[in-house]
């Protein structure tokens, strides 16, 4: 039966589904509930930033979206409940994992074959999520077009949650279950996630090019701006240097792309009052057609475009 | 954090950037009357001479002329040197100075040469054309750094430029030399001469060009500066080269006022947006410059 990061602090034993839920809602946290069901199957409801969002039947690994008001309904079939919070990149990460289809499942049995692994998903320019897990650890790492991104990577350890996999320089605790996903880009995970990594490559290339002209200090004034700016929303996203780390779990692409289209529009306002709005336009345009072309076409979808931003 | 508060304890015990700067247009505005004033009604002229009240002129216009050299030189000490910024606006501060340096060796020539006629080649000259050349160097930096030119090319290119000036200035010269102007003076001289408005245009234009590329952008309202003084000296030029014979009196006045204003005011101009930039630089959101880039965030 799959359990969802095994090491993470579960709440108390046989916890019941209203006070893990009152216990989200109230921290505004996310995190998950599983029912295990004497099917074998389980039952997962993810929450994020204290919301309930979506429900999944789960056999064989293999999630199969379901209504909550039918996760509510299972009581009498369910041997255990289990609670567990989540930081939100685990959240997001478990959302995509369950929206996607199982692709191959294999064994590691070094860091030497890890990292050929990773090796080989780069020059294959690989896309999608790979689960890891072990007697001491279990997460995800998501790969976009072969890299390995530090920002979607998560792991459960008796020590709590890591974004990197312990252990790895001194060749410990090494039996690890890969399993890994192809997600379906139809699904709201999946499109989360590309408009998520389009919109940090975009303020990337951007932020560095208004460093090129205007220097490090405006920026770093530009970033605590933006800072400032966004946080009344809580969204779990700050700017440093020239790089937006996003570590906030949107469960849905309208709200993400609400985020991004307040944090372009606040750095096209301050770069337009600094270098004009002509090479604002000039600079998010340039910068724009030099990401991927599947970041660029979500990023449209969501008219978070160049001309949105600019004076 | 510290830091930050830090910053802000010092912002609200000062006197905040966002006064300064109005102190300073204020007296901006001030000394361009007083210029006025002083070309037009002349009051040292017949209390001491008119030599005097002809200095007290070229003190008034270096007055601002060195507040924009500091104001550049305190926008060039933001920049770390390995900074693609900190080139601009060094050679900008640089470029400035040089005119400093022409605005004072022009005041010492006069009083030099108060009885005698001025030497051919002078000193204020070098001080000039190295102040144009080093305010064109900031402007093909900037611009550079805006298009993202290889830099081998980039320099090759400047160097042409600058070249062709030359040339065009050379010619010039030539047909000016032929024209009969410039009366006695050798051709070196006529042909500096003719380098000043060559070098006017061409820095004012990439100046303008770069103004509307960049917008209403605060960062490149210094070059607003230069198109000024560009403006001043073709008033300059135009009546040099005998244009005046061809208008009114009326419109002789006009540009007479035109260049008499826009030259101490290009100094101004470039000063004060530098030292809009030197706040927004040293004291970001804290100067309350940047005020008008929260307004405009619907976000």
């Amino acid at each position: 039966m799959k359990i969802f990061f095994s090491q993470a602090q579960e709440f108390p034993e046989n916890t019941s589904q209203i006070a893990a839920e009152s216990y989200f809602r109230e921290q505004d946290s996310s995190g998950l509930i599983e029912k295990q069901l004497n099917t074998g199957k389980s039952a997962v409801l993810l929450f994020s930033n204290g919301s309930p969002n979506a429900a999944y039947l789960v056999e064989n690994g293999r999630g199969t979206p379901s209504s909550m008001s039918e996760f509510a309904s299972l009581r009498d079939e369910v041997t255990l409940i289990r609670a567990i919070e989540l930081p939100d990149i685990a959240g997001r990460l478990t959302l995509l994992a369950l929206e996607s289809q199982i692709a191959n499942e294999f064994k590691i049995t070094d860091p030497k074959s890890w990292t050929s692994q990773v090796a080989q998903w780069k020059q294959e320019q690989w896309s999608g999520l790979a689960e890891v897990t072990s007697d001491k650890l279990q997460g995800f790492v998501l790969f976009w077009q072969g890299e390995l991104q530090k920002s979607d990577s998560i792991f459960s350890t008796a020590d709590g949650f890591v974004s990197e996999i312990p252990g790895m320089e001194n060749g410990g605790d090494f039996l690890w279950e890969v399993t890994t996903y192809s997600p379906t880009p139809a699904t709201q995970g999946y499109q989360c996630a590309v408009l998520r990594l389009g919109a940090m490559n975009w303020s990337r290339k951007i932020l560095d090019r208004y460093q090129q002209l205007v220097g490090q200090k405006l920026l770093q004034t530009m970033d605590r701006e933006l800072n400032r700016q966004i946080q009344p929303w809580r969204w779990h996203i700050a700017l440093n240097d020239s790089n937006m780390l996003d570590a906030h779990f949107f469960p849905y692409l309208m709200d993400a792309a609400h985020a991004y289209r307040a944090l372009f529009m606040a750095m096209g306002a301050q770069m337009n009052f600094v270098i004009g709005g002509n090479l604002t336009l000039r600079l998010l345009s340039e910068t724009f057609e030099q990401i991927h072309p599947d970041e660029r076409a979500i990023l449209k979808s969501q008219r978070l475009i160049p001309a949105a931003f600019s004076e | 954090m510290n830091l930050m508060s830090e910053t802000s304890n010092q912002t609200a015990n000062r006197i905040s950037p966002r006064k300064v700067l109005q102190l300073c247009r204020a007296g901006s505005a001030i000394l361009l009357i007083l210029v006025i004033w002083t070309y037009y009604a002349e009051p040292l002229a017949e209390a001491v001479s008119p030599f005097w009240n002809d200095k007290l002129l070229d003190i008034l216009i270096l007055i601002p002329a060195i507040g924009a050299a500091i104001a550049g030189t305190l926008v060039m000490r933001q920049f770390g040197a390995g900074e693609q910024p900190h080139r601009v606006w060094q050679a900008f501060a640089i470029g400035l100075w040089f005119w400093v340096g022409g605005e004072i060796s022009g005041i010492v020539y006069d009083a030099i040469y108060i009885d005698t006629p001025y030497p051919d080649f002078r000193l204020v000259d070098i001080f000039w054309l190295l102040g144009y050349f080093y305010l064109g160097l900031s402007l093909y930096y900037q611009a550079r750094l805006v298009y993202g030119a290889q830099k081998r090319k980039g320099r090759l290119l400047y160097m042409g430029l600058v070249g062709l000036a030359f040339l065009v200035a050379a010619g010039l010269t030539q047909l000016a030399s032929k024209a009969g102007l410039g009366g006695e003076s050798a051709w070196v001289i006529l042909f500096i001469t003719v380098l000043y408005p060559v070098f006017d245009l061409t820095e004012g234009t990439i100046a303008i060009w770069l103004s509307f590329l960049f917008g209403r952008g605060q960062w490149s309202r210094p070059w607003w500066g230069l198109i000024l003084f560009a403006l001043a000296d073709s008033v300059n030029t135009f009546y040099w080269l005998g244009g005046y014979d061809l208008i009114p009196a009326a419109a002789q006045s006009a540009m007479d006022f035109v260049s008499l204003a826009a030259y101490p005011a290009s100094y101004m101009v470039a000063g004060l947006a530098l030292l809009s930039n030197y706040f927004i630089l040293q004291y970001g959101a804290e100067s309350g410059l940047l005020e008008t880039a929260r307004k405009n965030n619907p976000a």
